[in-house]
């Protein structure tokens, strides 16, 4: 059985990796530094990330078969290749630390009210595992089952929030360069699409369905931006207070107090996107590290992956405030490069091959 | 069947499902229950005497076969910062606190002496305690309201947070949580607004321990105090320790027994009167008291607190306050008469400008008034369209009435230099260069209040 995945199960992945680590903390962090014109940076942000999807895709049409590492080999070496994916093995790793630190938080503040990082880990990691052995075409199916519900369960608590007083918040109070800043500092949350391009040769591209894919990569954005609108209006001043923006959205509707607390249906959404966030990191990890090192398959990349991650959560940044300060100091360089500049390198490889395709032809 | 288990171990996932079975479900059956280990906490309530702080939690252990008051306590404990009181507080309790569902926060008065937001922020950075609990002043200690409103509960099916939310609706700006009174701390004036509730004891009921007679039995102190037939209030108390020796905790359970001086709920009603108030019902001699006043706080400082009258008057620009009673001095044949108008609805109209450089906030409200009832005329009382006219000269009075309201209220903010009723805001919404040009120009936005001239037009309509 070939392990390769639709366009739209490619949207689908694409649309929850948007999403990762920018519904909890990011919109509280950004409100702290630029205060609601934070969304003049997100959308800025987006638009960048949004342009690495046509270069994807054209990337895809360029070299329909082949390996990101091949091309890359091709244009840049192997060595330039290897560093490549040595950087791209770090950028997924603290990705996942990254998510894995801010819902643990979340979590428990939420449910459990004390550490319980032994019972988080046994739940993640061997789902996490078992993910990136299955192989990508059942991961993905997962997700697509579980679609349907991830995008009720976040478009209820964005709905939830016009039920309690909401006016639009005050925005050009920050400087334009503080606003410029911010797309710098807060580069390492964004850049995702990456993952894509690591599985590229794991995509049935259809020209047909290159349309739905754009849709699914717009609407996460538009979820995404909507949440960080709503938890402004809703917020304003004391935004920089609440750390859980998707679940903040529920808890403190007052109206719906009578029936109980409905931040179980943030907290299940929660949940279930973090999963395959993670899930989808390691499998990058994963196949990174393959490409690294040919010889070895993925369970020493799985082991490798497992060791690293206790290592690093528990030694070098197991506190969630180094993890948090490490994505606004040092990780943003490496999220400038796997996000901004390696899509345009990507860019310049199809270019390059069209105009050795003409100087064949020629 | 030997097959059919080979290939489900075949499948890892299995296998780590049932290691966590193993693993887990034993641990998980031998744990105690959740109520052994967390005490519910439904309010808090912070004091400060001295230099020590005392966080008193209206704690809920359900437990079978007791009554609600039984199962309902104020437990308390002593230290020198919040943190360390409700740690000892903790201790008294022999469980852990668990906030996530304390719907009411209380702080004496004399804590709003100082920045109240050093005093709450253990609670703040406490996340598991929901910002919308409503957030209340008193001016007797915040035990003594969280003691009454046990039995308030008990015999009323009255909450505290109830009474507050009330006042919320119909008469404050805005409503009273910790996040509402964030919002205004960081707003451009730093101005808020929290409730006010009282609590009138009656026989030296708020003194603890005065009127009753003590005993010490080992570590545990019984105090029990009994003021009457209808008002038995025993309190156990239990001296608690911490790791550093300072600070104590106390439990203290009320019973009542026998019919307690129900009260008849706490809702004031806005009747325009500064002598209006509602009682909650006593718990060993305390009665909940709620005028609906509130606090107006400047940087979390006390800086006076507002009557029904003055909320009124600086609730005439919120649309959501309506039901305001309105009353009117009128002489008819030479014999005095009251006419009341309750506010049935209202519209507001909003234009802010710089006239010659100076901001000029000019409203227009629409008010449909009904009227209510006529002190003094029993005759010929008849339900008939004479009340829909409202004439020249009663709505000439009703005018100058409403007027006077708003000016005293405007003149209470202006002398506090706060800002409630979010001036400031729609000045920088509607006219940010010039509302920052002028503020750069007065040197801050605690005078702004001060220059802006208020054009207050209203349009009275019987409805």
């Amino acid at each position: 059985m070939k392990d390769r995945i639709s366009m739209r199960q490619a949207g689908i992945i694409s649309l929850l990796i948007i999403f990762s680590n920018k519904i909890l903390l990011l919109p509280s962090l950004m409100h702290e530094y630029i205060k609601a014109d934070a969304m003049f940076a997100i959308i800025m942000l987006f638009a960048i990330e949004f342009l690495a999807v046509p270069i994807f895709l054209k990337l895809k049409r360029t070299f329909p078969q082949e390996r990101l590492y091949d091309i890359l080999k091709r244009y840049i070496t192997v060595v330039g290749a290897k560093l490549l994916y040595i950087a791209s093995l770090v950028f997924m790793i603290f990705k996942a630390l990254l998510v894995f630190s801010v819902v643990y938080v979340y979590l428990k503040e939420q449910i459990y009210q004390n550490e319980f990082v032994w019972i988080a880990l046994i739940s993640f990691l061997p789902i996490m595992n078992h993910a990136v052995m299955s192989g990508i075409k059942p991961t993905a199916r997962t997700m697509e089952l579980f679609f349907g519900v991830l995008i009720a369960g976040f478009v209820f608590c964005l709905i939830i929030s016009f039920f309690t007083p909401i006016s639009t918040p005050y925005f050009f109070v920050s400087s334009a360069k503080d606003i410029f800043a911010s797309i710098y500092k807060y580069a390492f949350t964004f850049g995702d699409s990456l993952f894509l391009y690591l599985i590229i040769d794991k995509i049935d591209y259809k020209k047909s369905e290159e349309k739905k894919f754009y849709f699914y990569v717009a609407f996460g954005m538009f979820l995404v931006v909507a949440l960080f609108f709503l938890f402004y209006c809703k917020y304003q001043l004391t935004s920089f207070m609440h750390n859980n923006a998707l679940a903040d959205l529920l808890v403190f509707s007052v109206h719906f107090n009578a029936i109980g607390r409905l931040d179980i249906v943030a907290m299940l959404t929660i949940m279930l996107s973090t999963l395959f966030q993670m899930e989808l990191f390691c499998y990058g990890f994963c196949e990174s590290f393959i490409s690294i090192f040919p010889p070895l398959n993925k369970k020493y990349a799985i082991i490798l992956f497992d060791l690293m991650f206790l290592i690093l959560y528990y030694i070098f940044i197991g506190k969630y405030e180094i993890m948090v300060k490490s994505t606004i100091t040092w990780l943003p360089v490496l999220g400038v490069i796997m996000g901004y500049i390696f899509p345009l390198a990507c860019y310049i490889f199809t270019f390059l091959k069209r105009r050795g395709n003409n100087e064949k032809s020629d | 069947m030997r097959n059919q288990i080979k290939n489900l171990f075949k499948n890892p996932m299995i296998l780590v499902f049932i290691a966590i079975l193993v693993c887990f479900t034993p641990q998980s059956l031998y744990s105690p229950g959740q109520n052994r280990e967390v005490g519910v906490v439904v309010g808090i309530g912070i004091d400060k005497q001295a230099d020590e702080f005392e966080v008193s939690l209206l704690t809920f252990i359900p437990t079978a076969q007791q009554s609600y008051e039984q199962m309902n306590s104020v437990i308390s404990g002593k230290g020198e910062t919040v943190a360390k009181a409700l740690y000892n507080a903790q201790i008294a309790m022999g469980r852990k606190v668990g906030l996530s569902h304390a719907k009411t926060t209380v702080v004496n008065q004399e804590l709003l002496k100082n920045d109240v937001a050093e005093y709450i922020d253990y609670l703040s950075r406490v996340a598991s305690l929901s910002e919308n609990t409503v957030f209340i002043c008193t001016d007797s200690s915040a035990k003594d309201l969280l003691q009454a409103s046990i039995s308030l509960e008990s015999t009323v099916g009255m909450q505290l947070e109830q009474i507050i939310g009330y006042n919320a609706k119909n008469l404050y700006v805005t409503d009273t949580s910790l996040e509402a009174f964030y919002k205004g701390y960081y707003s451009k004036a730093s101005s808020s607004l929290i409730g006010f509730i009282s609590v009138e004891c009656e026989d030296g009921a708020c003194q603890d321990g005065a009127s009753g007679a003590s005993q010490n039995i080992g570590p545990t102190q019984i105090n029990t105090a009994g003021t009457g037939a209808n008002d038995i209030s025993s309190s156990s108390s239990m001296s608690g320790s911490s790791r550093s020796g300072s600070g104590s905790g106390t439990t203290t359970t009320n019973s009542t027994s026998g019919g307690s001086g129900g009260g008849s709920g706490g809702n004031s009603g806005s009747d325009g009167g500064s002598d209006s108030s509602g009682s909650g019902s006593s718990g060993g001699g305390k009665k909940i008291l709620n005028e609906g006043k509130a606090v107006l706080l400047k940087n979390g400082k006390l800086m006076e607190t507002l009557s029904v009258d003055l909320l009124n008057g600086i609730n005439l620009l919120n649309i959501e306050s309506i039901n305001q009673i309105i009353t009117i001095n009128e002489d008819k044949e030479e014999k005095p008469l009251k006419f009341s108008y309750r506010i049935k609805n209202k519209r507001i109209n909003i234009v802010t400008k710089f006239e010659n450089g100076y901001p000029v906030y000019g409203a227009q409200l629409i008010l449909g008034l009904e009227l209510v009832e006529i002190d003094g005329y029993h005759e010929n009382l008849k339900v008939n369209t004479e009340f829909s006219d409202i004439k020249p000269e009663i709505r000439k009075k009703i005018d100058q009435n409403l007027k006077n309201q708003f000016t005293e209220a405007i003149e209470v903010l202006r002398k506090n230099r706060t800002d409630v009723i979010g001036i400031n805001e729609a000045f920088f919404k509607a006219h940010r260069k010039e509302y920052l040009h002028f503020i750069d120009e007065i040197g801050g936005t605690d005078k702004f209040l001060d220059y802006v001239n208020f054009k207050v037009n209203f349009v009275l309509e019987s409805d």
